[in-house]
């Protein structure tokens, strides 16, 4: 039987090694990798090309919305399952705008987990159940896009949004993504400008509202 | 040898399931129960008597360091293991002042 490949991409290493004891119990999975960092991930998945990549929504850096836009695109074939503790609206809609297919609260069992795996294998999606509902009611009210604001900045400002945001200074900032202090200080400037944000505690403030740091 | 009874507080189901495996693998150790909040902690403290609690900081109801104080109240002689996504100082020093042991860092 072939078996469905995994990646497993979680910070907390307690967290993702009783994934991983959890996933490996069932015989027609196969975990290939398991790392505990976003763009570790992207390297990993563009590398190997996972059928599943299990991607925790709180990642410190880059966080599993930004992972997931990601790996959309240098790892198309991949599927992303959404690990989150949060049923938030705005974190939902902005994992599968991103491309994810399924989307699991922790509060789910292991056999849960395990069908998620198995839904997203066979080409389905798989949502927790009070995901779904928050789908539901998103549908059946039309509610406006909470993600709205974020949509006005590119890939690359809310990659250097969320480490601002986790304190990092514009020449760390830098170093990070490759880039130089003055085009960091000039996507600073243009992120303040386009959120009407005139601080970096509020950029702070908006980037807990928003969810890209917790 | 006499096995460690653990008894298992985290209200994540797929994490708490993840951490029985990791400990059931060790033959020492014996998981002789689970539960998903601070309420349902105490009382499980109360009537299983485990050995060692590993419980996580941040629960629903009753967080752990509640829990914790009510459950050495009780049964001083039991071992709490304070497990937490944070590694704020504030939480270690609560969770010191609260019982015994340290707090583990996911």
């Amino acid at each position: 039987m072939l078996k469905t490949s995994v990646l497993l991409v979680e910070d907390h290493t307690v967290v993702r090694q009783g994934l991983r004891r959890i996933l490996e119990n069932d015989p027609s999975i196969e975990i290939v990798a398991e790392v505990g960092d976003g763009r570790e991930a992207i390297a990993v998945a563009q590398r190997l090309s996972p059928q599943i990549a299990i991607v925790d929504i709180s990642l410190p850096a880059l966080n599993g919305v930004e992972v997931t836009r990601h790996l959309a695109k240098v790892a198309p074939d991949t599927r992303v399952l959404i690990l989150s503790m949060h049923a938030d609206e705005a974190y939902v809609r902005q994992s599968l705008k991103a491309g994810a297919k399924g989307y699991l609260l922790k509060d789910a069992d292991d056999q849960d987990l395990i069908r998620a795996v198995s839904a997203l294998s066979s080409g389905a999606s798989y949502f927790s159940p009070q995901v779904s509902k928050l789908l539901l009611d998103g549908f059946v009210h039309d509610t406006p896009a909470a993600d709205d604001e974020l949509s006005v900045l590119s890939d690359r400002e809310r990659e250097v949004l969320q480490l601002i945001a986790e304190g990092k200074s514009n020449k760390e900032v830098a170093q990070l993504l490759n880039l130089s202090v003055s085009t960091v200080e000039s996507h600073r400037k243009h992120i303040m400008e386009k959120l009407d944000l005139h601080n970096t505690a509020s950029v702070v403030r908006f980037a807990v509202r928003k969810g890209i740091i917790q | 040898m006499k096995r460690v009874r653990v008894l298992l507080v985290d209200d994540h189901t797929v994490v708490r399931r993840g951490l029985r495996r990791i400990l059931e693998s060790v033959p020492d150790i014996e998981v002789i129960g689970e539960v998903g909040d601070g309420v349902a902690a105490v009382g499980a403290a109360s009537s299983l008597t485990p050995d060692v609690v590993l419980m996580d900081l941040s629960l629903p109801g009753l967080n752990g360091i509640q829990a914790t104080k009510r459950i050495l109240s009780e049964q001083p002689t039991i071992n709490v293991v304070m497990l937490s996504m944070h590694a704020e100082e504030q939480y270690v020093e609560q969770s010191l002042a609260a019982g015994r042991g340290g707090q583990n860092r996911r």
